[in-house]
């Protein structure tokens, strides 16, 4: 009778271990990771893209969205929060987001996240605004996706349309990212003979572009006989798009983009983009790599995508009257 | 000039055959052509409607965009597009659509380099109607131009037609991008063509009527010894017969013997069937071998193929002596048979190999069969001529060999590029059987002035080697010049140019030209040499003509300069070797006084197949370590210093026998 209940109470203990460790290792396989997404005008295509990519990859993760609403002021609060509640990953949008959040490679500023591996996405130049570390050197806690193409590309994407003698260029000098790609711009424009015309966006009292300057500077460089005006990847002439499209359109000069918001969401006529949700597809194969194959941000190299989308706004090119060349039609995306 | 060109009967035999291949094959051409433009017209309609339907499309979805008619971007643009994948398009147009009173609409765009008389076209009549009957009524031919229309729609509303033109000259393309081609094959068919005909008249007419000549004047001098001994039946044949006939019942004291001429020229014909063979894959040969020589693991691809050629050349070289010791034990019929059969077989087996060392045995086996065969060839012309007619006979062989060099790489070069390197080889080894089948009709004769070759003696060349002239012209002159050949022409010209993207076509084309020079400057070179005192400056201008052919490519690598110093070196050599044999006699007339021209000629010809044999080593090691233009600087430094040394060596007061 003894030897029963003793048998009985064996068997007993022994189910109970076996369940309790299959319990725990489904709770460690049920752990989804937790990814914040710090975002500059909240949700766009991109951390759709960026979503759709663990979807597709059967890849489970907790999105928490903070909306910094274009002002980086609320951004130290957030790191804060963050440092509390430390997530699995932090997404960035932007330059801007993204140098708030971890600051230059080459300072070592507590407030920044240092510790937390960090995937931005529409981060036009990682390496010329300090974000990433320069060739030979290593920052541990970053990766991500840029967006924009090389400007010899897209100033080879304009004469494709149409010859540019004189290219405009409206730019926020307090950004850093707009006045490397300028910088640039420059170089790219010498080389392929084409003049290059520059008009700074001015600050205000309290050291903030001003808006209301935008149709005055896009007059001047019609005087000046740009025929053709730049943007960048600039987030004040981004948050400004149809302002300054609007004005060039009123002086009969076509606006060429490198970012697709403002031929998509203003009026320029065309533009050489990468598209926003495949660079947020990107960006997610990158978080993937960290957060499920337990890679190091460190090691996975900051990229930009290999194909862009040649995008033609129909309505603009029939009030300016300068249509695409018929050969353009069998490769561009056009929007009516 | 002319008139004096044709007295010779074998000039005007040449002019006849040009004439009667060259009416065949214009004759042949007119029909191609003629049918071509029915059979090919509908094609062309096809491939313009093709065309037509793409732009078709392109334009309509600009209208489609909003894009006004007369605002139309890019049409150049597009036509060009079009022009560049199509040569054969003239000319796109857009217009309004025809009306009442405008029957080809207002021209809006036109464009393509037959926009100037589109305009013209499009409001011509149709040419024959009826001819193009099988035509859809949206292709018409107006003024020997393909006119594809079709109409530009604005959802269901027509706003304009569209145009491609297409000339019907386009249906004579294929005839013309394949002109060289077609000149080689012309060229290559008259050469065969004379060659065949000179075998039948000598066979059939000439030999018949020598002997014939020969028998008549022993009967006019009474002694009724010779009888004629073809047996034709045409009136010559019963003529002699008859005459035959006399001679028997007139002859008293001797019983008169059957005669005939040896026919020499067949071994043209055998020569030449079997240096074709070898010939034919020249042009591939070093990439052919390369690609083999890339199988064996640590050797250089450009060494690799450089050996397989130069042991091809020393065991051509090794043979010939051996040949001429089995010759004399089985005769020159079978040894000829056998050397045709190796040489098929090793040719058939290059073009099957799959591995080096399986291409290194098959090349072995062609070069045995290559030389037992040249062995055969050279024995049938001493058995069958006198001392005074040697030079004759050996011309005769020679010529049969010059020929193989300029038929041999152009067709080879057609062929490769149409079927491959492979069947290439096999095909030369269908032309090998050839010979050895043909060998029993073109080698028999009696040899009736059979004189044993020249014996050469260890003393003869002791005495012909002592001479540092001899030497001078053998190390500068003879060597190098079979160096050239074989390094040269042979190894470094189709590398450097299929390395440089020329098709292997045009790879045989430029190394005909070689043989082709030699062809047609040798006889005017070679009287230009007979009348110098001393025709060791020919050796020396024709290697000066090599070295400043080579140069030209060293200092300018380009197809052209390639071209000069393949023509360069054809002059060069064809001054050269002939020169190099009367120098020879020239130098060495005290060992010829002693022991005759054999001696002499026999080692010059011996050892300048060291320079044969080591050519493609030495190329292919340099193009190794260099690359294939330093290997032709080194080649060019080489023939330079052997032409500065033998000038100096020549110079007067520095020679040591003189010519009688």
């Amino acid at each position: 009778m003894l030897r029963r209940q003793l048998l009985t109470l064996l068997l007993l203990a022994a189910f109970t271990t076996a369940t309790s460790v299959v319990t725990a290792a489904t709770a460690a396989e049920a752990k989804v990771p937790r990814i914040v997404m710090l975002l500059w005008r909240g949700e766009t295509p991109v951390e759709q893209g960026f979503k759709t990519y663990f979807h597709d990859h059967q890849r489970q993760a907790q999105f928490e969205e903070i909306d910094l609403q274009r002002d980086l002021s609320r951004l130290p609060a957030v790191l804060e929060q963050i440092r509390q509640n430390p997530p699995d990953l932090v997404y960035t949008w932007g330059t801007g987001v993204t140098l708030g959040t971890v600051g230059r490679w080459d300072e070592n500023d507590p407030a920044k996240l240092h510790d937390i591996p960090v995937v931005f996405s529409m981060v036009s130049a990682p390496w010329k605004t300090g974000i990433a570390a320069p060739e030979g050197q290593q920052r541990a806690n970053i990766t991500g996706a840029s967006h924009i193409a090389p400007l010899a590309t897209q100033l080879k994407a304009m004469s494709v349309y149409m010859p540019v003698q004189r290219l405009g260029v409206v730019f926020t000098p307090t950004e850093p990212n707009s006045v490397s790609s300028v910088n640039d711009l420059e170089k790219a424009t010498q080389a392929a003979g084409i003049q290059l015309l520059q008009a700074p966006v001015p600050n205000l009292a309290d050291g903030t572009p001003d808006p209301a300057s935008i149709p005055s500077l896009v007059a001047k460089l019609a005087e000046q006989g740009a025929n053709v005006i730049y943007i960048g990847p600039d987030n004040f002439v981004g948050t400004y798009r149809q302002q300054l499209t609007s004005a060039a359109l009123a002086h009969g000069i076509p606006c060429f983009t490198g970012t697709e918001l403002e031929i998509r969401d203003g009026d320029a006529m065309f533009g050489l983009v990468s598209r926003y949700d495949l660079v947020g597809r990107l960006a997610a194969s990158k978080a993937e790599k960290i957060l499920f194959e337990g890679q190091s941000a460190a090691n996975i190299p900051i990229e930009t995508l290999n194909r862009f989308s040649y995008l033609i706004k129909m309505p603009v090119a029939r009030r300016l009257q300068l249509y695409p060349p018929v050969l353009l039609l069998d490769y561009a995306e056009v929007l009516q | 000039m002319i008139r004096r060109w044709l007295l010779d009967p074998v000039n005007r035999l040449l002019l006849l055959t040009g004439v009667t291949v060259l009416l065949a094959l214009s004759f042949i051409s007119a029909v191609a052509i003629f049918s071509s433009g029915q059979t090919l017209l509908p094609l062309l309609a096809q491939k313009a409607d093709a065309e037509t339907r793409v732009v078709k499309d392109k334009l309509e979805r600009a209208l489609s965009l909003g894009i006004p008619l007369q605002h139309l971007v890019g049409i150049d643009e597009l036509y060009q597009q079009l022009a560049a994948s199509d040569s054969d398009l003239d000319f796109l147009v857009v217009s309004t659509p025809a009306t009442g009173t405008d029957p080809a609409g207002q021209v809006l765009y036109k464009t393509g380099s037959g926009a100037n008389s589109a305009t013209d076209v499009l409001a011509a009549p149709l040419s024959h109607p009826h001819l193009h009957l099988d035509l859809p009524a949206y292709q018409q031919v107006r003024q020997a131009v393909l006119v594809t229309s079709q109409p530009l729609l604005l959802g269901e509303q027509q706003v304009a037609t569209l145009y491609l033109g297409h000339p019907q000259r386009a249906l004579l393309r294929p005839l013309l991008d394949n002109l060289q081609d077609i000149g080689i094959v012309l060229l290559v068919a008259l050469l065969l063509s004379f060659e065949l005909m000179l075998l039948v008249l000598t066979l059939n007419l000439s030999l018949p009527t020598r002997t014939a000549i020969r028998v008549l004047g022993d009967v006019a001098e009474q002694r009724f010894t010779l009888l004629y001994g073809y047996l034709n039946r045409d009136a010559l044949g019963r003529l002699m017969q008859n005459v035959n006939g006399i001679i028997r019942r007139g002859a008293k004291a001797v019983t008169p013997q059957l005669t005939r001429e040896n026919h020499l020229v067949g071994v043209r014909l055998l020569t030449f069937l079997f240096v074709f063979a070898e010939e034919l894959a020249r042009p591939i040969m070093p990439s052919y071998f390369a690609d083999l020589a890339a199988t064996v693991p640590g050797l250089d691809v450009n060494v690799g193929a450089g050996i397989i050629m130069a042991l091809h050349m020393m065991i051509a070289a090794v043979v010939l002596p051996v040949g001429s010791l089995i010759y004399d034990r089985i005769g020159r019929l079978r040894l000829y048979m056998i050397g045709a059969i190796l040489a098929t077989l090793g040719l058939l087996g290059t073009g099957l190999a799959n591995s080096y060392w399986d291409l290194v045995f098959w090349r072995a086996l062609s070069a045995i069969g290559y030389g037992t065969t040249f062995v055969a060839c050279q024995g049938f012309v001493l058995e069958s001529t006198t001392r005074q007619n040697r030079a004759r006979g050996t011309a005769m062989m020679l010529s049969g060999l010059m020929l193989a060099d300029i038929c041999g790489p152009a067709i080879g070069g057609i062929l490769v590029s149409h079927i491959g390197a492979a069947t290439t080889f096999q095909i030369g080894a269908c032309a090998s059987l050839l010979a050895a089948l043909a060998v029993t009709r073109l080698m028999s004769g009696v040899a009736d002035h059979r004189e044993a070759p020249p014996k050469l003696t260890f003393a003869a060349f002791g005495d012909t080697f002592r001479n540092r002239h001899f030497l001078a012209l053998l190390f500068l002159s003879a060597i190098p010049a079979k160096l050239f050949l074989s390094g040269f022409l042979y190894y470094l010209v189709p590398l450097t140019l299929i390395s440089s993207g020329i098709s292997v076509a045009d790879v045989g084309r430029i190394l005909m030209l070689y043989g082709l020079v030699a062809l047609l400057a040798g006889p005017a070179l070679a009287s230009i040499t007979d009348r110098l005192e001393r025709p060791i400056y020919a050796v020396i201008v024709g290697s000066a003509l090599t070295a400043a052919g080579m140069l030209s490519l060293t200092l300018h690598p380009s197809v052209l300069t390639t071209i000069a110093s393949v023509v360069c070196l054809g002059v060069g050599q064809a001054l050269s070797i002939p020169a190099q044999i009367s120098s020879a006699i020239t130098l060495s007339a005290s060992a010829i006084e002693k022991h005759g021209q054999g001696p002499v000629i026999g080692s010059l010809r011996l050892v300048e197949r060291l320079g044969g044999g080591t050519g493609p080593i030495v190329a292919g090691a340099l193009a190794a370590h260099l690359d294939a233009q330093g290997a032709v600087a080194i080649f060019t430094a080489i023939a330079w210093s052997c032409c500065l040394l033998s000038l100096l060596m020549a110079l007067p007061g520095r020679r040591e026998t003189s010519p009688c």
